[in-house]
């Protein structure tokens, strides 16, 4: 079980923390949770191509989580030339049609789909990538999820948890995924929640959006749906988590000493192991080790 | 006037080249033609924001000259807070529809928007960048053009004419713009043709497509609607173009020995100035020249 983070950053462009996306693999399974612009980009930087992905999970639909599907599902279709299987989606309500209004008839893509079966100057690409008889179409299996529902792969088990973060315009999940190498937890978006305290118990390592420094908040209503560090703290001390992952940060504190003061502070609260993200840092389930001085 | 190639590449994912995608700086308006997937990475590496952008052109709308167009509408509009004016979009049939495949209240990104104006937390969001009044969701200006019509901007001129690709089943463009500093010729994905021809007609610079190594095609088919090295030579010394970029170039002729072989035969042709394009290369108006051994 290998973990890395594709995307450690906010909806702000910034070219050293892309928007939301993490990647697990698991035996012969390529798991991604949220692909957000700019977490493909970092996928290709990990060695991982848009074919080798098996399976993904959205937490929900805002862009900064989203918005590389459409990459992934087009990559995945084209260069797979009908050789690898169907992707498997999973996420929440709208998933189906935000997958239509990309490969739809009328979807964003539409014609060009209609063009590259059809056309015979994409025919020859597509038998010169090792297509055979007809081209199809993607046909991507689609799945909603509800809270609470569990799915079962090979080797690894999913349970889907509902959060607080922008209902009732977009429904918003936590993920865990349990293997026999160990636990992994995502919090999506969401604000401190007894869903997350429960969801991560005893987890190997759990990713929590940690957007702001915590008494920085604009309004009330922006922390029930959003955590601060001090927030993320507690949930991971109270869960009882061993690795915790700080990711999708305002630029408000990945400033030099911001930095470090948030560690200080978050350390007081949580005593696990604390790992600032950034993008394609790899988190490993085991307590981090001091290596040989001159390794 | 400044070109920047943004993606050199061709569909299948690569790091070192994006997919489609070329900036054209002209006064105050920052101007793309075509946005593939990855451009959009270069883009920021070329030091440009969405924000910055104001007229987008699309050739045709096959995903690897389109499909980053979603992070640049939906970042435009986000990070711009309603202080930036709409996005100038141009581009064939379809273009309108996938617009709002992508915006609108069904598509892809329909909850997010919504979302995104009525929550709370987002509100707060977008006052913090400064957008003040009701947040309103993005209009970008969508114009579906016809062959031979002509864009009229701020000290620029963009024609377009119809140029065989895949139809019937897309329309593509190819695109030749005007500025007191000088002439920029874009094929698009197309063969060799004489409206390519009367397009880049004595133009500073030709970007040609140049997928692949003539001779190796394998359709006649194929050959209608994609150029080989010779092609675009030909079609390069007809027009009278000054400086040619050969892009969109497959792997077949991108590697040791084979770039220099496709760049001898096209220098036995054409006598221009020959560009082998790179992702972020800037081609200058006039010729190039050796600086000083120090410099």
């Amino acid at each position: 079980m290998k973990i890395t983070l594709l995307g450690t950053g906010t909806p702000a462009p910034s070219l050293k923390r892309m928007s939301s996306g993490y990647m697990v693999e698991v035996g012969d399974d390529l798991i991604l949770f949220d692909h957000g612009p700019g977490a493909h980009h970092r996928m290709l930087e990990a060695g991982k191509n848009a074919t080798d992905v098996t399976h993904v999970f959205f937490s929900h639909l805002h862009y900064d989580h989203c918005l590389d599907y459409m990459r992934l599902l087009m990559t995945h279709w084209d260069q797979g030339a009908g050789d690898i299987p169907e992707l498997k989606v999973y996420g929440p309500p709208h998933t189906k049609r935000m997958t239509q209004a990309i490969i739809g008839k009328n979807g964003v893509f539409g014609p060009d789909l209609e063009a590259r079966t059809k056309h015979q100057v994409s025919i020859d690409v597509y038998e010169s990538r090792g297509g055979k008889g007809q081209r199809q179409k993607p046909k991507p299996e689609v799945t909603e999820m509800r809270s609470g529902q569990v799915i079962k792969g090979n080797g690894w088990k999913l349970r889907v948890t509902s959060v607080p973060h922008v209902q009732p315009y977009l429904i918003s999940y936590g993920f865990r995924l349990d293997t026999d190498e160990g636990s992994f937890v995502y919090s999506g978006d969401c604000g401190p929640c007894n869903a997350m305290r429960k969801l991560a118990k005893g987890a190997d390592v759990m990713v929590y959006m940690t957007h702001y420094l915590s008494g920085t908040e604009p309004s009330k209503s922006f922390a029930k749906g959003v955590a601060g560090h001090m927030e993320v703290a507690e949930v991971g001390q109270t869960a009882g988590v061993k690795n915790l992952v700080v990711s999708h940060v305002l630029k408000q504190m990945d400033e030099p000493g911001l930095r470090e003061r948030v560690l200080r502070d978050m350390s007081k609260v949580y005593k696990g192991n604390l790992f600032f993200g950034e993008d394609l840092m790899e988190i490993p389930l085991a307590a981090p080790m001091a290596t040989d001085r001159e390794r | 006037m400044k070109i920047t190639l943004l993606g050199t590449g061709v569909p299948k994912p690569q790091l070192h080249r994006a997919s489609s995608g070329y900036m054209v700086e002209v006064g105050d308006d920052v101007i793309l033609f075509d946005q593939g997937p990855g451009t959009y990475h270069r883009m920021m590496e070329a030091g440009k924001r969405a924000v910055d952008i104001t007229h987008v052109f699309f050739s045709h709308l096959h995903y690897d000259h389109c499909l980053d167009y979603a992070r640049l509408l939906l970042t435009h509009w986000d990070q711009g807070a309603g202080k930036v004016p709409e996005l100038n979009i141009y581009g064939p049939p379809h273009t309108k529809r996938m617009t709002q495949a992508l915006i609108g209240r069904n598509g892809a990104f329909g909850p997010d928007l919504e979302a995104r104006v009525m929550a709370q937390g987002s509100i707060d969001v977008y006052q913090s960048r400064g957008g003040t009044g009701i947040r309103k969701k993005p209009k970008p200006k969508v114009a579906e053009i016809r062959s031979g019509q002509t864009i009229t901007g701020n000290g620029w001129k963009v024609t377009a004419r119809s140029v065989p690709h895949v139809q019937p089943y897309l329309v593509s463009y190819g695109f030749r713009m005007e500025t007191p500093e000088g002439v920029f010729a874009y094929s698009g994905d197309c063969g060799p043709c004489t409206a390519m021809v009367k397009l880049a007609q004595d133009a500073d610079v030709l970007v040609y497509m140049c997928p692949y190594y003539s001779g190796t095609e394998r359709s006649k088919e194929y050959a209608k609607g994609a150029a080989g090295h010779l092609e675009i030579a030909q079609m390069a010394k007809q027009a009278k173009a000054k400086s040619l970029v050969v892009t969109h170039v497959l792997p077949q002729i991108d590697k040791p020995g084979m770039r220099e072989k496709v760049l001898r035969e096209i220098g036995e042709i054409y006598k221009g100035n020959i560009y082998y394009g790179e992702d972020l290369m800037e081609i200058p108006i006039g010729n190039p020249a050796p600086k000083s051994h120090e410099k």
